[in-house]
């Protein structure tokens, strides 16, 4: 009833499918309503239909409801991302097997990043039951006072959008967000790929890459007075096991050769398996990472193959204006385009 | 006090063998009939979550493609519902349109029945309220719900149905598929007294012998009629059976709380006149209790 800015509380993704939110007695609205005494606790975040559904109980104040876009829209996209980011306490994903949707590649990367990050992922009415009763209050005081661990890299910086009031608009290379994903074997092919043209490559606004690609690439292009606090930095990112393996197969760049602000401009996200691959789907979803060069493994299993199908759908959204290279090939016929900037 | 909700509403559904039960949290438990506003405070919190539930009921059951009938009490609490539909009504146009086959007035599938409340004797405020509420409703719900004979309340000073016409509105309304209510207690300050005038000769003696009232219809606590002389008034409403035809088939859904409100909600509940209920925490626990203590 009151309108008042409140404090940001533990947060509970929410997705549930239409058929498990239609109905004044549907499963998804009776347990919002059957454990409204310990959910109001929360805050919530959901995708279009759903957060609307939440409101409508009229039980939950709007501003306690994060709306995101609807399923189809690219809200899976964002909650998914969101997990990754660490900012839910527990994902509730309600669906009816009926639905036809249920099992889309972006559900199933949801769940998968729940589980890769060890979110509570709720996926039945029984489960929800259990989860409020018994492990909220839990959920609750593990989130008290506990601060958010940042995804972002350090040399993090917002991107500029490529669309406005939904219309597309051309930005200048300097303006743009590029995004170098690479899979298993491939990651030699993308290293290869961005030191044949790292100069051109250093024109762009920012580069988006997931984790491990990202730390090879600027870990081959980092001056040698700069290699050892980079390579500190990688090690606590991958670990020292996964960081001697990716020194062991780096090519050797002649010094003159390497370019810093490439290496400045490179920020590695999560590794694929992490979620790094939805964060940048989510980066694409927000307009802001534009072209996306992306080596994609044929001839090796990924753990992770839901999210690779997810982003490749988001950068398909008719929403969304971005393109994609997924072969070596094309990627430096495109590249051999791009003007060559000189910084200092 | 925190109660657990999940076993509250389960218990409630159970016990009363209800289709729903929401129960709501609210900061004043007591309501007082001389001071309206703390009625009037815990009806705003029940009124929100009613609002949730009839018009989710409204989005389900209108898109089937059987023909929906609504009922509409009075009072307070339904009045807010109404302000709230209103609210959603703002930013849901398109979603609101999926009720009925609209193409055609004529062949609409959503009617409107409502309780006309309306006495010899200054009863016009009730009526038009709930005159209003229907006409509000119909055009939140872009005129797919018709209000009958909407006239004959926005011409006070009227002289409401006449049998014949009381007799046709509760036809009518044992016919319906959901409706919406509220109850109240019986007491002297009772609004049949101060504004309807109502000879205390004719209506039942207040005391414990009567519990309250559910749009006009007077019970026991033990949920048996009262038998009461309202016709005299020309009110229009369902009778007792009619109610409990609803319930069965339908939905009764009785939004009330508080205190002195619970005597009547357990009447309603253990005459089985209504198959949802949304009431608050501390009534709904009164109730499990009393109804357990009175079996065992």
């Amino acid at each position: 009833m009151t309108s008042e800015p409140q404090p940001r509380r533990p947060r509970i993704g929410v997705l549930c499918g239409a058929r498990t939110r239609h109905g004044p007695e549907s499963v998804f609205l009776r347990f919002m309503r059957d454990h409204y005494d310990i959910l109001r606790e929360f805050d919530f975040c959901a995708t279009g239909g759903t957060a609307q559904s939440i409101v409508d109980i009229g039980l939950y104040p709007e501003e306690r409801v994060e709306f995101l876009n609807s399923g189809s829209r690219g809200g899976v996209v964002q909650l998914t991302a969101r997990v990754a980011k660490g900012e839910f306490v527990a994902v509730l994903f309600l669906t009816d097997p009926r639905d036809l949707w249920a099992d889309v590649p972006e559900n199933r990367a949801l769940k998968r990043v729940c589980i890769e990050k060890q979110v509570h992922l709720i996926t039945t009415r029984a489960g929800a039951d259990e989860w409020a009763v018994h492990e909220a209050r839990n959920a609750l005081s593990a989130a008290a006072g506990q601060s958010l661990s940042s995804w972002k890299p350090k040399n993090w910086f917002a991107g500029v959008k490529n669309v406005l009031d939904g219309e597309h608009i051309d930005l200048p290379l300097d303006e743009t967000t590029l995004a170098l994903i690479s899979h298993n074997q491939m990651k030699q092919e993308m290293v290869k790929f961005v030191n044949n043209h790292v100069h051109q490559l250093a024109g762009f606004h920012r580069i988006l890459a997931t984790g491990t690609t990202g730390w090879m690439l600027r870990l081959v292009q980092a001056k040698n007075e700069s290699l050892g606090h980079l390579s500190t930095e990688a090690k606590q990112h991958l670990g020292q096991k996964r960081l001697g393996e990716i020194m062991a197969d780096l090519p050797t760049v002649e010094e003159p050769h390497k370019n810093q602000r490439f290496v400045d401009i490179v920020m590695p996200l999560a590794s694929g398996p992490k979620g790094g691959d939805v964060l940048i789907a989510n980066e694409i979803l927000k307009h802001r990472c534009h072209k996306i060069v992306f080596f994609y493994d044929p001839e090796t299993a990924h753990p992770h193959e839901a999210d690779i199908r997810l982003l490749e759908r988001t950068a398909q959204l008719d929403s969304v204006y971005a393109f994609c290279i997924s072969d070596p090939r094309s990627a430096d016929l495109w590249a051999q385009d791009l003007p060559q900037r000189n910084f200092p | 006090m925190r109660s657990n909700h999940t076993h509250l509403n389960a218990k409630l559904r159970t016990a009363f063998q209800l289709r729903e039960a929401i129960t709501v949290d609210v900061n004043h438990e007591e309501d007082d009939p001389l001071q309206q506003q703390h009625s009037n405070h815990i009806g705003e919190y029940l009124a929100l979550a009613a609002a949730g539930y009839f018009h989710e009921t409204l989005m389900h059951e209108g898109g089937n493609a059987k023909e929906l009938q609504i009922g509409i009490a009075w009072g307070f609490v339904v009045s807010k519902i109404a302000d709230y539909l209103e609210e959603r009504h703002s930013r849901e146009v398109e979603k609101l349109n999926k009720i009925g086959h609209h193409e055609n007035p004529r062949k609409r599938t959503a009617r409107n029945f409502w309780f006309p409340l309306i006495g010899n004797f200054g009863l016009a405020l009730e009526a038009s309220q709930a005159g209003e509420i229907c006409h509000r409703l119909c055009e939140i719900y872009d005129g797919i719900v018709e209000p009958l004979g909407i006239g004959t309340i926005e011409n006070p000073p009227c002289k409401g149905p006449s049998p014949a016409e009381q007799k046709y509105f509760c036809k009518l309304a044992e016919k319906g598929d959901v409706i919406l209510t509220s109850a109240s207690h019986w007491h002297e300050h009772h609004l049949l007294f101060r504004i309807g005038r109502c000879s205390p000769n004719k209506l039942p003696p207040v005391g414990p012998q009567v519990a309250g009232l559910l749009a006009g219809v007077f019970l026991a606590p033990d949920g048996s009629q009262v038998p009461a002389a309202l016709e005299h008034y020309r009110i229009a409403s369902l009778g007792y059976e009619g109610f409990q035809q609803v319930a069965s088939r339908g939905r009764v859904i009785l939004v009330a709380g508080g205190k002195l409100h619970r005597p009547v909600i357990l009447a309603a509940l253990r005459g089985k006149l209504a198959s949802v209920l949304i009431t608050t925490t501390e009534t709904g626990v009164w109730l499990l209790n009393r109804q357990a203590t009175e079996l065992s």
